[in-house]
């Protein structure tokens, strides 16, 4: 037994991110921890590799217990982590990267040639090829990720640990990358894989750890499972809301054809994504987040511009058009994040209340604004949509997440667009205001209203959803239409397993 | 038109002189920057040193050692003091940079009314400037010599700054990882690098190059003290820092190519192209190689694309 | 507007007056102990100071006199820095506009009026294009807009000087070596009370200030720069066009500044005259003024009277009391610090006094 992490807890406010988690890893294994968004598997890690302290539990390296206070006493102690974000320095080369902070140095200069012949030494130990003087802007992603499993090992790490690493990766470079892994175990280093790309656990991990809402659900091995097994066992029991009342559709109000959008490293983000919105229904995409939800939409409303395929909103062509362009054909769009594109955290509620209709003939005549109008729409919706705010004249930021949220959404929807794009449309709010959310956006679906939901909480898709699209690796995988939803297709499909049809 | 060697020489030297503290104050603002802090107040420093070394060289009477190390700290002290403001207390680097500039111009003059019962020109017989340094090759090469007269060490630590800035950015380890930081702030903070210490010591010690530079102003050709006597010289370093791609040795080369336009200006006095417009070419250099940079590198980055669509043509 | 909304606007009223109010206080403290190290009386100074350029009649016309530019200047900060594009270009706008009132003026034949009123058209629209060419070079090669301004403000003051030194040099100065340009006779903006100095050129500032802030704050377009100097991304989800903001705000901000140079020009010198705009600092001031308001409209006029009148102050006590006017730089220099740091307020007093320890 190479480390032991035993009974961690860790919560944040009300959340509780670990609940009571154990788990163990041996020398020379791969251990995948697999599980949704929020299912509390990068906490873990985060508190492994120093990044974050537990509340409670310990940690024992061989036998002994340790405190991990920071990244460098992890580091220290043999555990190595390779983010998802990588923490590179482009413009100076590969040799440069992987040395940083131990370089080879005489009285402080530093000794260019045996740092070049360390790194050489270092590539052919772990027959991990890169190019030394080669600047890291200039390599493919697959290869600076590689430079980042070169630091760790670099520094001794005994135990690596990797987030999500095939988010970035295109497929030849996953393949390289689990044979890398599997070399590495082979040669003793342990590896911690953090995934919700069943396929990949399939093919490199020996044992499986499954978990949900910060608990361990379920431990396999390899062997002993199956991708089937390991979905349902992520999503559990979810029941589709089969008894819902089919609304009659009409019109055509999104037409997404074809869609592709690549991206430097030659990853294809979105691969021919084609889908659609009627008036009246509600249609969801599910997926985990990260497998290209965020640039579909961001191209859909027009943040995004540089992508092939052809995109129609209420039978106007919005490809590649403005987002004035875009929401003036008859979208509005709940963002996925409330602070960084919804809201201005300094201005006060009138004002981020205002954003879109600025030139509507309810609120400007000519250019000129009705303040007074303005105030008072904002009160009013304050009002109705029951926001915890002391007034109109308070500053956002003071408001709670989920009181933002609904500013955002009442919004969004007041506007009465034949469409609205509601993205994470309930992410960190609480359960009245996510009902509240929820039936604002059913009852302009009764109103022949149309609405495209991305959300990675299962759940809600699958409660407001007439129909489910699955999203994985940038391309729709199938379409479920309510009456007819497996769950544990939907379950499979997210995690990236095949559906026989 | 014929030019005698003595009034080329005389071109020469004053263009090595007057390139100094441009040189100074650009390889001053070019370190920081290369660990991402903008300094913008290399002019108040300058002032502020200027201002003090002539303080000290009167009260000390002729104290010329006294004089530079009064000069140079006050500049350090000022440089330490916006670090404080821009790291510890995240302020606005252009707003504090430029707000140093000005009430340095206000506390010289203060300061000066209330030593010197003037705000104009102080100037006084026991002042005593920097020795002029005769180089060692005069007796055997006079006319070589004749190009490097009337300069004093700091004009010649110039030079010699800027190659060991160079060396110190590009060859020792401590200079790498000030390069890291201000490459990739996050990345180096998270590798283990205190990146704060690092950039509050760059901008301190930055006020050393901007002191000296001061102290050549006020003690260097001649020996006085005038309000305003840095007159936007700071400003030209900023504008060399940029010209010279934060790079010392790009710096060098863009000092003196401001400290030639001067010199070539002053010579073309007489002629058609009047002083006002050849002070000029520094700043519309300065945009024109912005531009041209931008377009280069955007080229080169079409390549790349062009490149590695190909190659996936070739799969 | 019922109760509980009047309490929260002026409680937000309140809040944003806050910071600008104790950096004011702790910047006489700073002065206050300078001028007590020097031995004079630090009471009798500050209170000469503000009484020199608030209190007496004719200080308050000087103070508007001066405020006159500071106001152009700082409304020209305020909608750039606003919307999020912080030029420092005023200085050189100010300065061609400037020069372009000086020559029109002078040189037009006509009616008086007709000649004030095309001298600031001229200056407004000099001022817009250099502005709008600053904003170009910015947007189109991914240059640091701060960078390309502080250029074009040397390129600018160094034209002027060329131009005012060979071309249109006043053919009847006295001195020979004054750079200036020909007197205006007529095509000028009389004094509003013939014993005061404060000119025409202070109301058409207080129109600039009212047009200024009816358009941030009741118009669309206003609504579209704010949010986007507020969070950029927002303005973009929203459909603001940041190009086309950052186009129009620089414009109508080198307008203003233009403005601000053509006034000064036409309302107190009546001649361009080298360094009229660079030496007094002028556009510095402005930018502060607009910082201690946080980029509004009627802030950045209180703001930019008070600097004009604490210049002014200093002036006066400087003849009446022998301290510097220089000590007006000083304090004004403490406030800007303050201002732009964002920290509590105990923290910040510790600091300043250590500056002025360490200084002596």
């Amino acid at each position: 037994m190479l480390l032991e992490m035993k009974h961690i807890v860790k919560t944040y406010g009300r959340v509780v991110a670990n609940n009571d988690v154990s788990l163990s890893l041996n020398e020379g294994e791969i251990l995948a921890i697999v599980g949704e968004n929020g299912a509390g598997k990068t906490t873990i890690m985060k508190i492994l590799y120093g990044l974050e302290i537990a509340d409670s539990g310990e940690i024992l390296l061989r036998g002994k217990p340790v405190t991990i206070d920071n990244p460098r006493t992890a580091m220290r102690l043999g555990i190595g982590m390779v983010q998802q974000h990588f923490m590179l320095f482009n413009s100076l080369n590969v040799t440069e990267n992987i040395v940083y902070n131990h370089e080879i140095a005489k009285n402080g200069f530093l000794d260019p040639v045996k740092n070049r012949d360390a790194v050489s030494k270092l590539c052919k130990e772990y027959s991990l090829q890169v190019e030394p003087d080669k600047k890291i802007q200039d390599c493919p992603v697959g290869i600076q990720q590689r430079v980042e499993i070169l630091k760790t090992l670099y520094q001794n790490a005994n135990i690596i640990i990797f987030d999500e690493p095939s988010a970035v990766l295109t497929p030849p470079e996953v393949d390289e990358l689990l044979e890398t892994m599997k070399y590495l175990a082979a040669g003793g280093k342990s590896i911690i894989l953090i995934t919700h790309k069943l396929n990949e656990v399939m093919t490199a991990a020996d044992r499986v750890v499954v978990m949900r809402n910060g608990s361990i659900v379920g431990e396999k091995k390899k062997e002993n499972t199956s991708i089937e097994e390991l979905s349902y066992m992520m999503i559990g029991r979810q029941i589709a809301n089969n008894a819902f009342v089919i609304h009659p559709t009409g019109r055509r109000l999104l037409n997404v054809e074809h869609l592709v959008m690549g991206s430097i490293s030659g990853k294809k983000i979105l691969n021919d994504v084609s889908l659609h919105v009627d008036s009246g229904e509600i249609v969801g995409i599910a997926g985990v987040s990260g497998n290209g939800q965020s640039e579909l939409i961001r191209c859909i409303t027009g943040l995004q511009k540089e992508y092939e395929g052809r995109i129609t909103i209420c039978d106007k062509d919005t490809t590649n058009k403005s987002v004035m362009a875009v929401r003036k054909a008859g979208m509005s769009h709940i963002p996925e994040d409330r602070y960084y594109w919804g809201s201005a955290r300094e201005a006060d509620l009138a004002d981020n209340y205002l954003m879109g209709d600025e030139n509507s003939p309810a609120c400007s005549k000519r250019g000129v604004l009705n303040l007074k109008k303005i105030r008072q729409k904002t009160e009013d919706i304050i009002q109705e949509y029951a926001i915890k705010a002391d007034s109109s004249y308070q500053k956002i930021k003071e408001l709670s997440g989920g009181n933002a949220q609904k500013l955002i959404t009442a919004r969004e929807i007041e506007r009465d667009t034949p469409l609205t794009i509601a993205c994470e449309p309930t992410r960190g709010v609480d359960i009245g205001a996510m009902e509240f959310i929820h039936n604002r956006l059913i009852e302009k679906r009764q109103d022949n209203g149309g609405i495209l939901l991305v959300s990675s909480e299962l759940s809600e898709i699958l409660k407001l959803s007439d129909r489910i699209y699955v999203i994985y690796e940038g391309q729709l995988s199938y379409e479920f239409k309510r009456g007819n939803v497996d769950e544990h297709k939907l379950g499979l499909l997210m995690m990236g397993g095949k559906v026989n049809e | 038109m014929t030019i005698s060697w003595e009034y080329f020489s005389a071109l020469v030297s004053s263009t090595f002189r007057m390139c100094t503290p441009i040189l100074l104050c650009g390889l001053a603002s070019a370190v920081c920057a290369k660990a991402k802090i903008f300094n913008i107040a290399m002019e108040g420093c300058m002032l502020l040193s200027a201002f003090f070394g002539i303080v000290a060289n009167y009260y000390s009477g002729g104290n010329v050692f006294l004089s530079v190390c009064a000069g140079v700290i006050s500049s350090v002290l000022t440089s330490a003091l916006l670090a404080v403001f821009i790291i510890k207390l995240k302020a606005s680097p252009v707003i504090a940079g430029m707000a140093v500039n000005t009430t340095a111009g206000g506390i010289t003059v203060f300061l000066m009314y209330i030593f010197f019962g003037t705000k104009g020109l102080f100037q006084d017989p026991s002042l005593k400037g920097l020795t002029k340094i005769t180089p060692f090759f005069a007796s055997t090469f006079p006319k070589m010599a004749q190009l490097f007269s009337g300069l004093t060490w700091i004009d010649y630590f110039s030079w010699i700054a800027a190659v060991c800035i160079y060396i110190f950015l590009y060859k020792t380890v401590a200079g790498f990882h000030l390069r890291a930081v201000g490459i990739n702030l996050e990345a180096a903070r998270s590798l283990g690098t205190d990146v704060e210490k690092y950039q509050f010591i760059t901008l301190t010690l930055s006020g050393i190059l901007c002191g000296l530079a001061g102290i050549t102003l006020s003690m260097g050709s001649v020996t006085l003290f005038i309000q305003n006597i840095s007159s936007g010289k700071g400003y030209i370093a900023l504008t060399a820092a940029q010209l010279g791609g934060y790079h010392p040795l790009g710096v060098l080369a863009a000092s003196l190519f401001f400290g030639v336009c001067q010199a070539i200006g002053n010579f073309l006095q007489n002629t058609s192209i009047k002083t006002q417009l050849s002070a000029m070419i520094p700043y519309i250099a300065t945009l024109i190689a912005m531009i041209l940079s931008y377009i280069v590198a955007k080229r080169q980055s079409e390549k790349k694309i062009q490149r590695s669509l190909q190659k996936e043509k070739i799969q | 507007m019922n109760k509980k909304s009047l309490l929260q606007y002026l409680t937000k009223l309140w809040l944003s007056i806050r910071i600008p109010l104790i950096a004011i206080a702790v910047g006489f403290l700073v002065g206050g102990v300078i001028i007590t190290i020097t031995g004079k009386n630090p009471l009798t100074t500050i209170s000469g100071m503000i009484r020199g350029g608030f209190l007496t009649d004719k200080a308050i016309a000087s103070t508007l006199n001066r405020s006159t530019p500071i106001i152009f200047a700082g409304l020209a900060a305020a909608l750039a820095w606003g919307s999020g594009y912080p030029s420092l270009g005023a200085q050189g706008q100010m300065i061609i506009g400037a020069l372009t009132a000086a020559i029109i003026a002078a040189t037009f034949p006509g009616p008086a009026w007709l000649g004030v009123l095309l001298a600031i058209l001229g200056a407004m629209i000099v001022g817009m294009l250099y502005s709008l060419l600053g904003a170009f070079i910015t947007a189109n090669f991914h240059a640091y807009l701060l960078i390309v301004t502080l250029m074009m403000n040397y390129i600018a003051d160094y034209s002027a000087k060329y131009l005012t030194t060979y071309i249109f040099r006043d053919p009847n100065a006295a001195d020979n070596l004054a750079v200036q340009t020909a007197k205006i006779e007529n095509a000028i903006l009389p004094r509003i009370l013939s014993n005061y100095v404060v000119h025409y050129g202070f109301v058409i500032a207080v129109i600039a200030v009212i047009a200024v802030n009816f358009m941030m704050k009741h118009t669309s377009f206003g609504y579209k720069a704010r949010m986007n100097g507020l969070n950029p991304s927002f303005a973009e989800y929203g459909g603001v066009e940041s190009k086309m903001t950052m186009y129009k705000m620089l414009m109508i901000s080198g307008a203003l500044a233009g403005l601000g140079g053509a006034v000064e020009v036409l309302g107190s010198k009546f001649r361009y005259i080298d360094a009229m705009i660079t030496s007094p600092g002028f556009s510095w001031s402005g930018v502060v003024a607009s910082i201690m308001s946080n980029y509004s409209a009627v802030g950045t006029f209180v703001s930019s009277i008070f600097l004009a009148g604490i210049a002014i102050g200093g002036s006066s006590i400087e003849v009446s009391m022998g301290v510097a006017s220089e000590i007006t730089t000083i304090i004004e220099g403490v406030i800007t610090m303050l201002i732009t740091a964002q920290f509590l307020i105990q923290h910040s007093k510790k600091k300043r006094l250590r500056k002025v320890v360490d200084q002596k």
